[in-house]
């Protein structure tokens, strides 16, 4: 039974916070694997249309753009390889001078450009809407192993770590004139100084962590669950149905690929 | 005359709801605190007069050119920075290549970054751990030797994050004559520090900050004499202050 006090958290918290972590793993799943089931450009516009507004309701689309950017690079790359040598290539669609872009190839690298973006898209809901914390407790929760928790977490949090020190010594590290070096070998030089400090801090970091977990009985017998504080929106039921669009979609790639 | 001005200062991190918002603010040349709670905007405040952050709007001044015009390409000769935490600039395999490093970039001739390395190791006491790695070193001796790195060079402006943080009384004693000796000679030395006994032994003038915005600048003694300021600002009383209160309190009621 809920205690009211949750239940008025559980209603003051914003949609994309009540829903629990696994659904939302499963939501990128089964997106992901639509976009692959999907052979129709439009449909997959559509698809992306709705990672977009999925995003937009949770008010996290500004802070996925930077992501997005990151696609684009790729996906002309791929508009212009395939535009020119993708091997099913015969219609053409235009030229530029002497070189000649054909429409098959765009079209085949045009869904596989939207593939990714949904792909970004969903994984960067998913990674604006939880906590590594909340992710943890959860899957605590759900019945894994907290030392598997605690292993899966460590990986999660072991890179946004590193970059908080890297950005720390590089900072501390201009401070001592290093990065204003002009020649090409000066600046290779320049890695050493930040990448010696990155090394030993992460490192001391992870001894200092392990100690303090030993020191606090991490291995006790006598540990318990720590009960969620938060309800979810109908977690099992999302669960169910997710996993078993998820096998569908699975098992219609595999179809499409047999009757190739 | 090295002055250093802050006028209209302005600085969010972005993604942040941190600011800092100062004024106007004038530093000269001799020993400088810089007091505060934690989040008070110190070490924000070191970081843009080091140049390393850029203000969002205002500027910063020395002998009146603009702090970047001013750092140009001569960053280790103008100005010096040691962090908090040591660890994050140490990176030579010995501790007197550690020094000899910053030396070494402003093309100094071999007897001379010789000489300077070992007068700065003697003086920081760990001349005798020349050759040692720095990562052998104890916390408190890789901070001494993090101060070194920027003694050594002897920049005009010398600015210090907690520098007595994790030093032994000894150590403390070397290394406040070594900023004594520079405030002599017409550096700035900008120090951050939560040691308020150190600041009402040493420091003639203390500038207090909270909430990221200067709230006292002036005399040491009258700012701890004010127990309003002491409490905005958010420091223990130094030792002298409690006694000199008791004393007070216990004669009155006499």
């Amino acid at each position: 039974m809920e205690k009211p006090e949750m239940m008025q958290e559980n209603l003051t918290r914003p949609w994309h916070e009540r829903i629990d972590p696994v659904t939302k793993l499963l939501l990128i799943a089964v997106l992901t694997l639509l976009s692959f089931v999907l052979t129709n450009i439009f449909a997959e516009a559509a698809l992306i249309l709705a990672t977009i507004f999925l995003l937009l309701f949770s008010g996290k689309l500004g802070s996925s753009m930077k992501a997005l950017g990151f696609c684009a690079f790729m996906i002309l790359t791929m508009l212009l390889i395939q535009g020119l040598f993708y091997p099913h290539n015969e219609t053409l669609a235009f030229s530029l001078g002497a070189i000649a872009f054909y429409q098959e190839g765009l079209t085949y690298a045009a869904l596989l450009g939207c593939r990714i973006i949904v792909i970004v898209l969903a994984t960067n809901f998913f990674m604006r809407t939880t906590t590594i914390s909340e992710n943890a407790k959860y899957l605590e929760n759900a019945g894994m192993k907290y030392k598997t928790v605690y292993l899966l977490m460590s990986v999660c949090y072991i890179l946004p770590q590193m970059m908080q020190n890297l950005k720390k010594i590089q900072l501390a590290q201009r401070a001592r004139g290093i990065g204003e070096q002009k020649s090409l070998i000066q600046k290779f030089k320049t890695i050493l100084p930040i990448l010696i400090p990155l090394v030993i801090k992460t490192l001391d970091q992870s001894m200092s962590r392990s100690i303090s977990l030993q020191l606090r009985n991490f291995e006790s017998k006598k540990r318990t669950v720590r009960a969620l504080r938060r309800t979810y929106l109908m977690d099992k039921m999302f669960h169910r149905a997710l996993g078993l669009t998820s096998i569908i979609l699975i098992g219609c790639k595999v179809w499409m690929l047999i009757n190739k | 005359m090295t002055k250093i001005e802050i006028n209209d200062l302005k600085f969010t991190y972005p993604g942040d709801n941190f600011g800092l918002k100062i004024k106007h603010l004038t530093f000269s040349e001799g020993m400088i605190a810089i007091i505060g709670q934690n989040g008070a905007g110190k070490s924000t405040l070191l970081r843009l007069l080091s140049g390393l952050n850029q203000p969002d709007s205002g500027e910063i001044t020395v002998e009146g050119q603009n702090l970047n015009d001013y750092i140009g390409d001569k960053r280790l000769e103008r100005i010096g920075l040691t962090f908090q935490d040591p660890n994050d600039q140490i990176f030579n395999a010995t501790v007197k290549k550690e020094v000899e490093w910053g030396l070494r970039q402003m093309d100094k001739s071999e007897t001379e970054v010789e000489r300077i390395t070992e007068e700065v190791l003697q003086e920081v006491g760990l001349a005798d751990k020349m050759d040692e790695n720095p990562y052998d070193l104890s916390l408190s001796e890789r901070k001494l030797l993090s101060i070194a790195t920027v003694v050594a060079v002897r920049p005009k402006i010398l600015l210090f994050d907690e520098p007595m943080m994790s030093l032994d009384w000894p150590s403390r004693k070397k290394i406040t004559a070594i900023f004594r000796y520079l405030a002599d000679r017409g550096h700035v030395v900008i120090t951050i520090t939560h040691d308020m006994d150190w600041v009402l032994e040493e420091y003639e003038d203390v500038y207090a900050m909270a909430h990221g915005e200067l709230v006292y600048s002036g005399k040491t003694s009258e700012f701890f004499e004010s127990p309003s300021l002491v409490e905005e600002v958010g420091v223990l009383l130094p030792k002298a202050t409690e006694v000199k209160r008791e004393l007070d309190r216990y004669l009155k009621e006499k």
